[in-house]
């Protein structure tokens, strides 16, 4: 049974999260949504010290010992994942964070999955990108409650999302192209059921196929654990296996679609800031296909699915598909059944997204090339790159945000261009002051496209 | 110097203007198809970021000597909200219009003499170099006597453009504030003039 110390400890905790987490909010954020997911944070802390304090006075009597102590150790751990989620978001407010992307970014996204959104940026202290929705965080821990009572006084109706970019490389807006990924992620769970069943469906299909190769990876499992090769210890090892094979499977699958999502947003932009966000770590884990698999599996989406535009981009496109030689080594013999795994899906996720994702690459080829060939070159001049689109406003929309940073990456990718650019403007002897320029051009464009939405939007009367 | 007309001004921002007489606004939201609707001026309006030169005991204002100078704190107001300018105090804004500024015009910043008369000086360092692009930083100080209210998307001044003849060349030293988004204080470079005399 929970003692009065552990009690007492636990309330201390709450208090003190309580305590944090207001002050906090009280921080000068340019956004409302921090704050809502702190409310729900608080209404939620503020749900499990009253439950505690029922218990606590129901049941301290001679008989009520298991019930206490249930109720201590499901608060202790709501707790715990309270402050879990208060730390991936109360780094939400620093001016390093560019502000400007946010608005586009949930255009994009509300674009991409038809739903109501709303993106939140943390600098991360890892390099790497990261996602979270909230409202799902909150419905997945049974706090679904919480999250209505305060969105619902706020009168949103949208979910947040926390985009973690890598605090390191905060200023460089190219590298954001992975935030189509994260959006993928998003996408996949809108569509979990039907994904999930395709994915089942080739899951199935591998285990069979690899069947007899799984058994003798079972069997040489099941030797090496302390009472060796026993019909238990292989039945065991059999549904661990497969459980392990499924997961890795779900996991893996899911890291490819939003890949898929994002070559076909980005084509060779989003692999680019693939390749330099993930250089040098290639090994695969449980949740992540190795890179190179990863990599590969894009280039031959792309080549296969808009083999004008790789014809367009010559030269460019060569270099960046044969630009890397590193590989991951397999040391688990299941990552070569989640390999077959991967290369099985694609088929399928094609199909899929080829419904479901408006890509700017299926406008006309020609179109689509004059506009970034133009884009380029006000690049070139200085100029965002959306001061195009003020002539051409068919591209006011998700396409032509998706262009501009193809545009950007085509142009930074263009070795001779980006050097005569960064002579031209005198920053030889700091090449990072030409990128930073880069960025600030992107970060402009994109502001400027999704203000001139918002302004069509409300002249023509149109949904937002 | 004469302001350079409606009708060029037009002229400048089309796409088909060659690029070292061209003149581009972003975002610019409506633009003007004839010359009886332009204006002879281009309205800036306030961008979201500021920048406050905090006051610390060991440190003054030194240009010259750049690691020396002034800390600065950045904001970011959202549109809708705003950012109070006690009198007395000065802040680093931008616009929200990127300007990319041909080789063979200069412009003046003209603060909007409704906010002037509120005492908001928006501009110090008020000509804008030709061949330069970016936003532009504005030295926004309250002269008045009562805080005013900074509103980012508010219309906050104008550029008034001027010819430069001959035109810079193509291949001219540009300022050094090219291809900046955010408020700067920028760094001083000294020319050689400036080394001899502060060293005679």
């Amino acid at each position: 049974m929970a003692s009065p110390w552990q009690i007492e400890c636990l309330t201390y905790r709450i208090n003190s999260l309580v305590a944090e987490i207001q002050r906090v909010s009280k921080k000068d954020h340019p956004y409302n949504e921090p704050r809502v997911v702190y409310e729900a944070l608080l209404s939620v802390l503020d749900g499990r010290a009253k439950l505690l304090k029922d218990y606590v006075q129901l049941f301290q009597l001679p008989g009520g010992e298991r019930s206490l102590q249930n109720c201590y150790e499901t608060v202790a751990r709501d707790v715990a994942i309270v402050a879990e989620v208060f730390s991936l978001v109360d780094r939400v407010d620093s001016a390093r964070i560019p502000f400007e992307i946010l608005r586009p970014l949930s255009w994009a996204a509300r674009e991409l999955v038809r739903g109501k959104y709303r993106v939140v940026v943390r600098l991360d202290p890892i390099f790497d990108y990261t996602f979270m929705s909230t409202r799902m965080v909150f419905e997945n821990r049974g706090w679904g409650a919480d999250w209505l009572k305060v969105t619902q006084k706020h009168k949103i109706a949208h979910d947040v999302l926390l985009l973690g970019i890598p605090s390191a490389y905060a200023h460089a807006i190219l590298l954001n192209a992975l935030a189509a990924h994260e959006l993928g992620h998003l996408l996949f769970n809108t569509q979990r059921q039907q994904l999930k069943d395709i994915i089942t469906l080739v899951f199935r299909q591998v285990f069979q196929k690899h069947n007899l190769k799984l058994q003798d990876y079972v069997a040489r499992r099941a030797r090496g654990l302390p009472g060796g090769l026993t019909q238990d210890a292989y039945a065991n090892e059999s549904a661990d296996v497969y459980r392990l094979a499924l997961s890795i499977t779900m996991e893996w699958c899911s890291e490819l679609y939003s890949d898929l999502v994002a070559t076909r947003l980005l084509g060779p932009a989003y692999i680019a800031a693939f390749d330099r966000v993930l250089i040098g770590r290639w090994q695969p884990t449980e949740s992540h296909p190795p890179n190179d698999l990863r990599r590969n599996l894009m280039i031959t989406y792309f080549e296969k699915n808009f083999p004008q535009i790789v014809a367009n981009s010559g030269e460019l496109w060569a270099s960046l598909k044969n630009g890397l030689s590193e590989s991951a080594r397999y040391v688990d013999e299941l990552w070569t059944f989640g390999e077959e795994v991967c290369r099985s899906a694609v088929a399928p996720f094609t199909e899929t997204l080829t419904k479901i994702v408006n890509t700017p690459f299926s406008e006309p080829p020609e179109e689509f090339s004059s506009l970034i060939s133009e884009m380029q070159d006000h690049i070139d001049n200085l100029s965002p790159p959306s001061a195009v689109l003020g002539e051409k406003s068919m591209w006011i929309n998700s396409n032509g945000f998706w262009s501009m940073f193809y545009a950007a990456w085509y142009f930074r990718l263009n070795r001779a261009r980006f050097e005569s650019f960064t002579r031209r403007y005198q920053w030889q002897d700091s090449p990072s002051d030409a990128e930073d320029a880069l960025s600030n051009l992107l970060l402009q464009g994109l502001r400027s496209l999704e203000l001139k939405f918002r302004f069509k939007a409300q002249k023509t009367g149109m949904r937002e | 110097m004469p302001v350079i007309s409606p009708q060029e001004l037009l002229n400048r921002m089309r796409s088909d203007m060659p690029w070292s007489q061209r003149i581009v606004v972003d975002p610019q939201f409506e633009i003007p198809v004839e010359v009886s609707t332009a204006s002879a001026s281009i309205d800036i309006h306030l961008g979201n970021r500021f920048n406050i030169l905090h006051r610390r005991r060991d440190i003054e204002h030194d240009p010259l000597a750049p690691e020396a100078d002034v800390a600065t704190e950045e904001f970011f107001v959202s549109f809708g909200d705003k950012f109070p300018l006690h009198p007395g105090h000065l802040v680093l804004g931008t616009t929200l219009e990127w300007f990319r500024f041909p080789l063979d015009l200069m412009a003046d910043v003209v603060g909007r003499s409704i906010w002037g008369r509120r005492g908001l000086l928006i501009a110090s360092a008020t000509a804008i170099q030709p061949g330069s692009a970016g936003t532009i930083t504005l030295e926004l100080s309250n002269l008045g006597e009562i805080p005013v209210s900074l509103t980012p998307g508010v219309s906050i001044g104008q550029l008034f453009f001027h010819m430069v003849e001959p035109p810079l060349r193509s291949d001219s030293k540009l300022t050094s504030f090219s291809g900046f988004l955010r408020p700067t204080l920028g760094h001083y470079k000294e020319s050689e003039i400036e080394k001899f005399l502060l060293t005679v």
